[in-house]
This record gives C-alpha cells, sequence and structure tokens, in this order.
C-alpha cells in the first residue's frame, strides 16, 4: 500500500477502472495515512470519517462522457467550498458550526464522478493570507520543514497533497492562493481562467478574482480534476466552463509546435529574490531553450502597480462580500444589547485581524471621499495591466517568471508585518486582475544544506491567454518532460512511510 | 493616523476595537495606507476602469439605521418585504 499512497491519480483511476484495486480499499489506506502524517503537518481542519466522506458519492464510473474522469480518488477540499452536511468554517470563527444544506458544484461534480472527500483543508481566514498562519484555528506545517509555512492560502490543500495525504486537493486562488503554496510545498497548483470552474458554493472573498484551483502531484492529474469539475453551472453566471478534454490535450505535444515564451522583465528581478529562485528560473529558461522553445524577454510595466490594485480591489470587495456576517443567518450568534451592538459583538469577536484589517481598508478605497483616488483609479490600471498582458500574449504564446520570489519562510516571520506578506504575492496577483489562468510547477530545489538535506522547492509560473486552459496544461507538461523537474517526496514523509 | 477618521471606519465596518488592540492597528492600517497611495503614480495617465464606466452615485458615510426594531422572545421581527396594503 505505501507505493499506492505516493501514486499519481492518473495511475490510480487506471487501477480502479481495470479492477486492480478498489477506491473503498485505497480510501481506508489513505486516510490512515492522513491520520498518521496529520499532527506533524496539521493540513486538515477536519479528517473524515469513511461514512462521511462517501456521503453522496457515485459507487461507480461516469460513463456519461467520452472524457476520461477522476473516478474514485479521495479529493482534499479547502474548508471555504461548501461540503453538504459537513461543517464548513473558511477557517473563521464567525462561521464555526455551519453546516451547509448544499455542496458547492466543483464537489458536486466529483461526487457525481465517484470521489470521496478525505477533508476539509485548513486555510488563511477566507482566503486572506499567503502563509496559512492566519486561520482562526492553528497555522498548518510545509511538509518540508515543519518550521517553515506552506505558503497561503491554499497552505492546508497543498501540505496536504505534498505529504501524501491526499492524491489531489482543491484550493481557491483569488491572488496566487493557489500557485504559492504549490511552489513552496514543490508541487503543481493550477488556477484556471476566471470562468473556467464554477464558484457556486465557494465562500466569497473578492468575488471579481476568485477563481477554483487545482493542486496535484503531476500535470496529468490536474487534467484529469479539471476534466471532471469543468462544466456549464447555471447556478454561477460567470461559468463559461467548455467541453475540452484537457487529460487528451496534456498528451498532445504537437498543439504547442512553435510556441513561443516570454520572461517576464518586471517579475523576474521583484524587490527581494532569493539566489535559488533566480538559478532555477534562468535553468528552465535554459531547459526550454534547449528543447527548441524560442525564449525571449517582454516587458509589462505595470506589473509594478498590480499589487497595490490588488490590495485595494481586493479589499474593496471583501469588506462588501463580508457585510453578510453578522450573527444572523451563520455561525456565531450573540446577543448584544440591541440588534446593531449584536452585530458589532459578533463581528469584532469572529473576525480575526487580517480580515479586520482588510474590511476597515476596504471600507476606506469605497468611502465617498476617497472612491475616486483609491477604487476607480485601481479600476483604470487592473484595466491598463490586462490590456498590456493581452499585448505581450499577442508576442508569445505563454509567459514565464519565478512563483514567488522567496523560498518557504519561517513561521511567524511575516506574520506582524502585512505589506512583508503581501510582497510574496508579487509575480502572481497580475494573473488574477486579467483572469488568466496560471499554473505553477516545481522547478528546482534550492542547494542543499545541513537542516534541508534535499534543498527547498522552487516554482516555475506560466501564463496564458484566457480560455487557453488546454495548451497551458499541454505546456506545464511538456516543461515536466524536458526539465525532469517533478514532485519529489520530502524527508519528514519518507519517514513516515518507512514506519 | 487620524483617531476620528479610524472610528469611523470601524463605525461603517460595524467593529469595535479593544483598547488593547487599537494603537497596533492604526499602526499597521496608516502602513496600509501608505502603501496602496502608491496607486496614485498612475495618475493623469487617462484610461477607463476595467468595469462600470458609469459614474456611480455614492452613498453618504453614513452607517444605515435598521429598520427592524421589533422583537419577539430572542427573534426580530422583520418587515414585510411586500406590502399588501393593509
Amino acid at each position: 500500500m505505501k507505493d499506492l499512497i505516493s501514486s499519481t491519480a492518473a495511475k490510480l483511476t487506471e487501477m480502479f477502472g481495470r479492477g486492480a484495486l478498489s477506491p473503498t480499499e485505497f480510501l481506508k489506506a489513505q486516510t490512515e495515512f492522513a491520520r498518521r502524517a496529520e499532527p506533524n503537518v496539521r493540513a486538515f481542519i477536519r479528517i473524515l470519517d469513511e461514512n462521511e466522506a462517501r456521503l453522496g458519492v457515485a459507487d461507480r464510473p461516469d460513463d456519461s462522457g467520452a472524457r476520461r474522469k477522476l473516478f474514485g480518488v479521495p479529493i482534499a477540499v479547502k474548508d471555504n467550498l461548501n461540503t453538504k452536511a459537513v461543517e464548513t468554517t473558511a477557517a473563521s470563527r464567525i462561521l464555526k458550526g455551519y453546516v451547509p444544506p448544499y455542496d458547492a458544484t466543483v464537489v458536486r461534480l466529483l461526487k457525481e464522478a465517484g470521489n470521496p472527500v478525505i477533508g476539509k483543508a485548513n486555510l488563511d481566514e477566507f482566503g486572506m493570507g499567503s502563509s496559512t498562519e492566519n486561520s482562526a484555528f492553528f497555522p498548518t506545517r510545509n511538509p518540508w520543514d515543519p518550521r517553515l509555512v506552506p505558503g497561503g492560502s491554499s497552505g492546508g490543500s497543498a501540505a496536504a497533497v505534498a505529504s501524501l495525504q491526499a492524491p489531489v486537493a482543491l484550493g481557491s486562488d483569488t491572488g496566487g492562493s493557489v500557485r504559492l503554496p504549490a511552489a513552496f510545498c514543490g508541487i503543481v497548483g493550477f488556477k484556471p481562467t476566471y470562468g473556467m470552474l464554477s464558484r457556486y458554493g465557494l465562500i466569497a472573498f473578492a468575488s471579481s478574482m476568485d477563481q477554483v484551483g487545482v493542486l496535484a502531484r503531476s500535470t496529468s492529474d490536474v487534467a484529469l480534476a479539471m476534466n471532471t469539475m469543468s462544466a456549464p453551472d447555471p447556478l454561477d453566471s460567470t461559468c463559461q466552463a467548455g467541453e475540452t478534454d484537457l487529460f487528451a490535450a496534456v498528451q498532445d505535444f504537437a498543439r504547442l509546435r512553435g510556441a513561443k515564451v516570454g520572461v517576464v522583465k518586471e517579475l523576474s528581478r521583484p524587490e527581494g529574490l532569493d539566489a535559488p529562485v533566480c538559478a532555477n528560473l534562468n535553468a528552465s529558461i535554459d531547459a526550454m531553450r534547449r528543447a527548441g522553445i524560442d525564449v525571449r524577454e517582454v516587458s509589462v510595466p505595470l506589473c509594478d502597480l498590480a499589487l497595490e490594485c490588488y490590495y485595494i480591489i481586493n479589499t474593496a470587495e471583501a469588506s462588501s462580500n463580508l457585510a453578510r456576517y453578522d450573527g444572523v443567518k451563520y455561525g456565531m450568534r450573540m446577543e448584544g444589547a440591541d440588534l446593531a451592538q449584536g452585530y458589532i459583538d459578533v463581528r469584532t469577536r469572529g473576525f480575526g485581524a487580517e480580515v479586520k484589517r482588510r474590511i476597515l481598508l476596504g471600507t476606506y478605497v469605497l468611502s465617498a471621499g476617497y472612491f475616486e483616488a483609491y477604487y476607480n483609479r485601481a479600476r483604470t490600471v487592473r484595466r491598463a495591466i490586462k490590456e498590456q498582458l493581452d499585448a505581450a500574449l499577442a508576442e508569445v504564446d505563454f509567459l514565464v517568471s519565478p512563483t514567488s520570489p522567496t523560498l518557504p519562510f519561517g513561521l511567524g516571520e511575516r506574520i506582524d508585518d502585512p505589506i512583508k506578506m503581501y510582497l510574496g504575492d508579487i509575480c502572481t496577483v497580475v494573473v488574477n486582475l486579467a483572469g488568466m489562468p496560471g499554473i505553477s510547477l516545481p522547478n528546482g530545489m534550492s542547494p542543499p544544506d545541513s537542516e534541508h538535506p534535499k534543498g527547498l522547492p522552487t516554482g516555475l509560473q506560466i501564463i496564458a491567454r484566457r480560455f487557453d486552459d488546454a495548451r497551458i496544461l499541454a505546456f506545464a507538461r511538456f516543461y515536466e518532460e524536458i526539465s525532469g523537474h517533478g514532485y519529489v517526496v520530502p524527508p519528514m514523509v519518507e519517514e513516515e512511510l518507512a514506519k | 493616523m487620524d483617531a476620528t477618521l479610524f472610528d469611523g471606519l470601524c463605525n461603517l465596518a460595524r467593529l469595535s476595537l479593544p483598547e488593547a488592540e487599537r494603537a497596533d492597528f492604526q499602526a499597521k492600517f496608516a502602513d496600509l495606507l501608505k502603501f496602496v497611495e502608491r496607486i496614485n503614480a498612475y495618475a493623469g495617465m487617462g484610461g477607463d476602469p476595467l468595469v462600470q464606466r458609469e459614474e456611480l452615485p455614492a452613498a453618504p458615510d453614513e452607517p444605515q439605521p435598521f429598520n427592524f426594531d421589533d422583537r419577539a422572545g430572542l427573534s426580530f421581527k422583520v418587515p414585510s418585504i411586500i406590502d399588501f396594503g393593509e
């Protein structure tokens, strides 16, 4: 069973398909291992028991479509995606005890395709953070070194996949929340085009940028999950999913013939770039050139203002979206002297510091006196960034940059300095501002040292045109092949497997 | 940062920060404002916002009053959405 735990989802579905292994047998083994590994990683707010995990899950493969799907593979689900009859908290005290009466569309589609939910993964409260330290419950640890953060906000999902607690996980990505933890944990993290997956049942943070994403140990596994979840949804008017077979697409390198790649100048040399990140980016570019890809430098000057623009828009939308948490409809409830005081008491006690900071900043930039100077200006900059990225992607097929300017940092190292924390998102936010697809792939390790005998992982970010999801996944798989980089089992997990 | 402005924002956002947290919060909030202020480097370069080009009328920065003050035990009576013209 040890080998099976570290298998890719593609291999598992193939084994389930020919009857060499039963999904029930695998779920049992996977859950057992997840529980064993959990004290070191703390990836989950809750690991489900077998009955809960299988609630509403189809017991035979969905043969309605021709596309290969993810039948039988257990999925970790970020705890800001609604799961019917299973508590969903978004890692916030204000939602403690909230049990949704319905599944998010992406969760429903996975269950209908036979995928049990192994557990609800930890996150920064409402997705607001880059380290998973902003969870109201506990911080998640990086499987490469438990003294380091796993990235965020989908840090629980990334740590679960990297520590072999789940083969595939769902996350959400508003400004890099799937790609950044994927880079810090040494796995693949995909943020599809805005609109490729339904957001129905995803607890809203910043609706114009929120997108469900996938974390896995290979690009092929990401494509299998996307095949399962990518479907039109009348419950989300922004959902424009098509019928492309993404798993078939990633096997087809012919569609990459003549592809050109642009290295984004402004994202490749950001302030505070760590030397191993820079070295691995250069090695990735060399590998592409050796494989015959035309790689050139492109400039997107407004990337320099992307972070400020992102933090104005996300806080504005968050302050509006989070106005619904008043202690009446969901979760925490307190009796105040009157209704108004009850609202204030619940929100003050229920929200954590980072959420309160963002609500206040959002309230400020939306207030009558400052709307024009901040919110409207940020929306104008957003349009200009999108136009500059479109222009760059008219010249080349893909843009590349590091996913994070730094290696994973220490727990507690940035928690008291919000600006320093925000700077970690500098390479990823442009993708969300422009609604484009982006993926982070393992692209090597830092040099080994006495504390990290295999080094620490770094990530390469690839960006493509909107709705070019099939091509970006094909290019990602091509990169996996030419670079030889991919998922590596962290030493701490190897020890657990050996027990 | 100006304490009156900060109190006004807390009031609009329906938050009340305990005295012990206030100073730290205000200091970090002032840093955040300095950070987002950089967006004004784009001033005067023109262009339209990504969505909703038209001017939106701004409501006054005042918390709206609650209009359901009637209580029935622990519950609040919510006014009818449709007026049936009793």
